[in-house]
């Protein structure tokens, strides 16, 4: 998100050169805290809905949010040496068959496994898929449970999670795939099916009157905004409300 | 010639009490401001006993004894060393000492991970014989020690410094050996700077939070300390996270007063 929205606000300025645009980039949840205890801001852009009813239902925002953007969930693994994981891993081959392979690979004790903690939109999309996964009958509860027992840390936030991957401490973890569509030498996405992936929706809001906070939230609705943000592995928004429980 | 040294004199207490009702002030606002909102919610003290919490806070103080024990085994001899010797060498030891102090505790955490990691420089060399830090309690403890021991040594080797050699001289010359000469002439005098640096590191590893999360990561039981726990749980309510920093805050200042008051006696004892 820091990417793109640096991106946007570039764009935004040099057409509105009156316009001061100023960024302020956290967790979803950790922004929210910020708004509830008065910070000054003129739009909240948000990585899941609870946070943003949180706002809203405080009424402190000014328009209705609307999705801006969607995300789905990969595995980033490390592909680089030291590793437990193999390269023939990162083939894109997503047959049923070959998905199971996969994730038996990252199932075997040993392997280091980083995943959001519950409490943060990372997390909690995590755990949804992870139930998915469970529910599948080529899949189950048993290889979730053998992927959990692998789980070394639950970070506060995916920047953290793309960290131990990217240093190699790590060898897989759940990730946007907004966050895998950065390149890295020495990392691979293992992509999930759709029969267990998530999709998250990224609402927007005004929290001011100001003309400014309006007019950004719809260039960055606009083709132009959308263009930068699907250029950084993002999905176009969803027209229905919520995430999918 | 009286009056003119009274003036300044005269104008020191007021300054002084001036600043210390502003220090007062600004170091306690925030800390009781913290208090009262914590006796205003008192039910969320009893909902943040979680077993999550028991876990963390049993983990905090067992790794940061284990901590304070090795600062304590390996810094008071180190301490000594710079304290008493001249050498041009330990004068550049003594400039490095303090570093993890100015180094922010994420770079701090990231600069382990490269040393200790499994990419890192000696961690391929540790692997080979089947020890793997990140991600583990001892990683907890290797980031106390990191970011803590640099407080003890430091207070450490001023108190040291402070022991005239010449007692030291003479109580060698009685026929004591340098050992005991150390342990019943030089520790106890030097006693007080050390326990308060023990305080100060104790505190320190005790609210370690940065270099931890890069280095050990967050895993309840295993590498969640209090500081991670106040963190995690700061993603849900910002009343439970405010709680346990108040269980937290009282930790500390238990360890900083029970060693403050040895300390005090320590003086009393060495005057």
């Amino acid at each position: 998100m820091t990417n793109s929205f640096n991106d946007i606000a570039r764009e935004y300025r040099r057409q509105n050169p009156d316009t001061e645009v100023i960024l302020n980039f956290d967790g979803s949840q950790r922004l929210r805290t910020q708004i509830e205890h008065g910070a000054t801001a003129d739009l909240f852009a948000s990585a899941d809905w609870d946070q943003m009813r949180a706002v809203e239902d405080l009424e402190l925002t000014s328009s209705p949010p609307v999705n801006f953007a969607s995300n789905n969930l990969v595995i980033l693994g490390y592909d680089g040496p030291r590793g437990n994981l193999e390269t023939t891993l990162f083939n894109p081959a997503t047959s049923p068959s070959a998905f199971r392979w996969k994730m038996d690979a990252l199932a075997t004790p040993g392997t280091k496994i980083v995943v959001g903690q519950p409490e943060v939109p990372i997390g909690r999309y995590t755990e949804r898929m992870l139930g998915k996964m469970a529910a599948q009958p080529d899949l189950g509860q048993d290889l979730v449970e053998d992927l959990m027992a692998n789980v070394v840390s639950r970070e506060a936030s995916v920047n953290g999670i793309v960290q131990k991957v990217k240093l190699g401490e790590a060898d897989a973890g759940v990730v946007y795939s907004s966050d895998a569509s950065v390149e890295f030498a020495e990392a691979g996405v293992l992509e999930l099916p759709d029969s267990i992936n998530v999709t998250a929706h990224y609402p927007v809001a005004a929290l001011t009157s100001a003309e400014g906070a309006t007019k950004f939230v719809d260039f960055v609705l606009s083709d132009e905004g959308q263009r930068v943000l699907q250029s950084y592995g993002f999905g176009p928004p969803s027209a229905t409300m919520e995430a999918n429980r | 010639m009286g009056n003119r040294l009274s003036g300044p004199v005269k104008r020191a207490p007021s300054i002084g009490t001036l600043a210390t009702v502003l220090y007062v002030v600004f170091i306690c606002l925030p800390i009781l401001a913290l208090l009262v909102k914590v006796a205003w919610q008192s039910d969320v003290l009893a909902s943040v006993a979680s077993e999550q919490v028991l876990l963390a806070l049993r983990l905090s103080l067992f790794t940061s004894a284990v901590s304070m024990l090795v600062v304590i085994l390996v810094g008071t001899p180190f301490a000594l060393a710079l304290a008493r010797s001249e050498s041009r060498v330990m004068r550049v030891v003594d400039q490095i000492v303090e570093l993890p102090i100015i180094l922010p505790p994420v770079v701090a955490g990231v600069a382990m991970l490269l040393a200790f990691g499994r990419q890192g420089i000696v961690g391929p060399a540790l692997a080979q014989v089947g020890i793997s830090l990140p991600f583990t309690t001892a990683a907890v403890v290797f980031a106390q020690i990191f970011v803590a021991a640099p407080f003890f040594v430091r207070s450490a080797k001023l108190g040291f410094m402070a022991v005239p050699r010449e007692y030291e001289a003479i109580s060698q010359t009685l026929g004591l050996s340098p050992w005991r000469t150390f342990l019943k002439l030089t520790l106890p005098l030097a006693a007080p700077s050390l326990l308060t640096g023990l305080a100060l590191a104790w505190a320190r590893a005790l609210s370690e939070f940065g270099a931890t999360i890069m280095f050990a990561g967050n895993l309840t039981g295993k590498t969640q300390t209090m500081p991670l726990a106040i963190m995690t749980a700061m993603e849900t309510s910002l009343e439970s996270a405010i709680a346990l920093s108040a269980i937290l805050l009282a930790l500390a200042l238990l360890v900083l007063g029970t060693l403050g008051l040895l300390s005090r006696s320590q003086w009393r004892e060495s005057i």
